[in-house]
């Protein structure tokens, strides 16, 4: 570490934790941003698929074109009951390549001033002290305590650092998914769409997907489901035997894993001088699964708002609360209500999943005229048009 | 006396199991699973959420 003393310091170099970091750096706070790892975005934990080019990049700004894998036109769904789902939306979104991504977004902190520290990693945060909070980092050369002003934790699944300081951040069974991405060569499906197999006739809780990598000639093909202490068998075990069943002859390459929040936003994530960003705040889609354009939404909102903070002199608990109410309107609410379908939809027998199908397949198919006759089920259809958005 | 035990062959590296420990007893130090078996209840949530099947209480002593 150049310095022993921060204005922010970051943990994790996530895409929140490395939006974070670039955010505040180019409003001229000194930032550190710490990274356990020995080379950050590896080994990568994701399926890798994320919402459109234009909205990553109206967060973000422009996305360099090597992290960009394929451009999505559309997404295909094998439902129950033999009832597929074939929606074409062209600039659905992209797939990207996050080993190239995560580094590329930590780099860009960099250049922006922030300073970036790989195999260091945050053990303990302190209570504030005189506007300070200390943080333990233990590196491969000794331990090391830093100052900052204020503290962010994008410290991803994990999400240690909250629990530590009292924040009901727990991942719980029932509302957080296990999953394994297998990384099989060649394309498996169709190369500008996402397919997902979903349903009582493949995993109800959760589904399958085949996303293609088409620069890099790799299908990341994968499966998920909630948790719960009833599952027979764990998913890589599972994902292994559909992939064996749809696609035998398909050559896997490596398996990577991990769990998923998929509780909705986090009420409460702020204390004084300290927040929580992206899957630590469970700011993913708890429909989807998908958390690399909310965890970036999230880290720049933070930033703004710590931004605020700093210029009114105020980084008090009660300040920082804008921060949960902002992301809430931003996207929390979208998945509150993407939650709900999600109940809905998992709790259906097969004979009526099955008829919802059916029912979304023909609003996909016929429009809008089908709203008129069925008054109920359309706001359940209106969400499903909403989720297969990919957010 | 039964422990948790980590099958580091099978183990993916994703730290889901430190995400939803209720009791805090894990920790991921570099590439190695870190159990405090002290503060481990021996609840199982890990296992059902360890997504390779890596974990599992076993007949045995805490080192
Ligand atoms: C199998 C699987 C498939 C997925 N597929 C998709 C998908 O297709 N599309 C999508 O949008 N999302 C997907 N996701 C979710 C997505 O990967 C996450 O939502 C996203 O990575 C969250 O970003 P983050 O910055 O919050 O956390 P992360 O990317 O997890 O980053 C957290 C970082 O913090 C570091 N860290 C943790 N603790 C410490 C510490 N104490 N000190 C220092 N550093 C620390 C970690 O090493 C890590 O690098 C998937 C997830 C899984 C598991
Ligand atoms: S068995 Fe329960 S208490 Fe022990 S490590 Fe696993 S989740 Fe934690
Ligand atoms: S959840 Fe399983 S695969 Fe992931 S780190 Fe823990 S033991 Fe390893």
């Amino acid at each position: 570490m150049k310095q022993t003393q921060y204005d922010v310091l970051v943990i994790g170099a996530g895409p929140a934790g490395s939006v974070m970091a670039r955010d505040v750096a180019r409003l001229g706070h000194t930032v550190l941003l710490i990274e356990k790892r020995a080379r950050i975005g590896y080994p990568v934990r994701c399926g890798e698929a994320s919402t459109t080019l234009d909205q990553l990049e109206n967060t973000y700004g422009p996305i360099a074109p090597e992290c960009i894998e394929t451009v999505l036109n559309g997404l295909f769904v094998y439902g129950p009951g033999g009832i597929n789902l074939d929606v074409t939306r062209p600039n659905v979104g992209v797939m990207l390549n996050r080993e190239k991504f995560d580094p590329w977004l930590a780099h860009l902190a960099e250049a922006d001033g922030a300073e970036v520290v790989v195999n260091a990693r945050a053990e303990s945060v302190s209570e504030v002290e005189n506007g300070f909070r200390t943080v333990s980092i233990v590196m491969p050369t000794g331990t090391e305590k830093i100052k900052a002003k204020m503290i962010v934790a994008a410290d991803g699944i994990e999400s240690r650092i909250g629990r530590l300081l009292g924040i009901k951040c727990l991942h719980r069974p029932g509302t957080t998914c296990t999953g394994v991405d297998i990384q099989v060569e060649g394309i498996l499906t169709k190369p500008d769409y996402l397919t997902f197999w979903q349903g009582h006739d493949f995993i109800n809780d959760g589904y399958i997907w085949s996303f293609p990598k088409v620069k890099s000639n790799v299908t990341n093909f994968g499966a998920g489901f909630l948790v719960s202490s009833k599952q027979d068998s764990d998913i890589q075990t599972v994902a292994l035997e559909w992939l064996k069943k749809l696609y035998p002859e398909a050559k896997v390459k490596s398996v990577v894993g991990g769990l998923v929040p998929v509780s909705g936003n986090l009420k409460d994530c702020v204390r004084e001088r300290f927040l929580m960003i992206g899957d630590a705040a469970h700011h993913t889609n708890p429909l989807t699964g998908g958390g690399i354009a909310s965890a970036m939404r999230g880290g720049q909102i933070g930033a703004a708002i710590i931004h605020e903070g700093f210029m009114a002199g105020d980084l008090s608990e009660k300040f920082l609360r804008r921060f949960e109410t902002t992301c809430m309107k931003r996207f929390g609410n979208e998945h509150k209500k993407i939650m709900k379908f999600r109940r809905f939809l998992l709790g259906q027998n097969r004979p009526s999943q099955i008829a919802l199908y059916k029912l979304i397949k023909a609003y996909l198919e016929g429009g809008q005229r089908i709203k008129v006759f069925l008054k109920k089920p359309c706001t359940t259809v209106s969400f499903i048009l909403k989720f297969l958005r990919f957010r | 006396m039964k422990i948790l035990v980590h099958n580091r062959e099978r183990c993916l590296e994703c730290a889901g199991c430190v995400g939803i420990c209720p009791f805090l007893a894990l920790d991921m130090y570099g590439l190695d699973l870190q159990i405090d078996h002290d503060k481990c209840t021996r609840c199982g949530l890990c296992i059902c959420a360890c997504p390779a099947g890596a974990l599992r209480i076993e007949k045995g002593k805490a080192p």
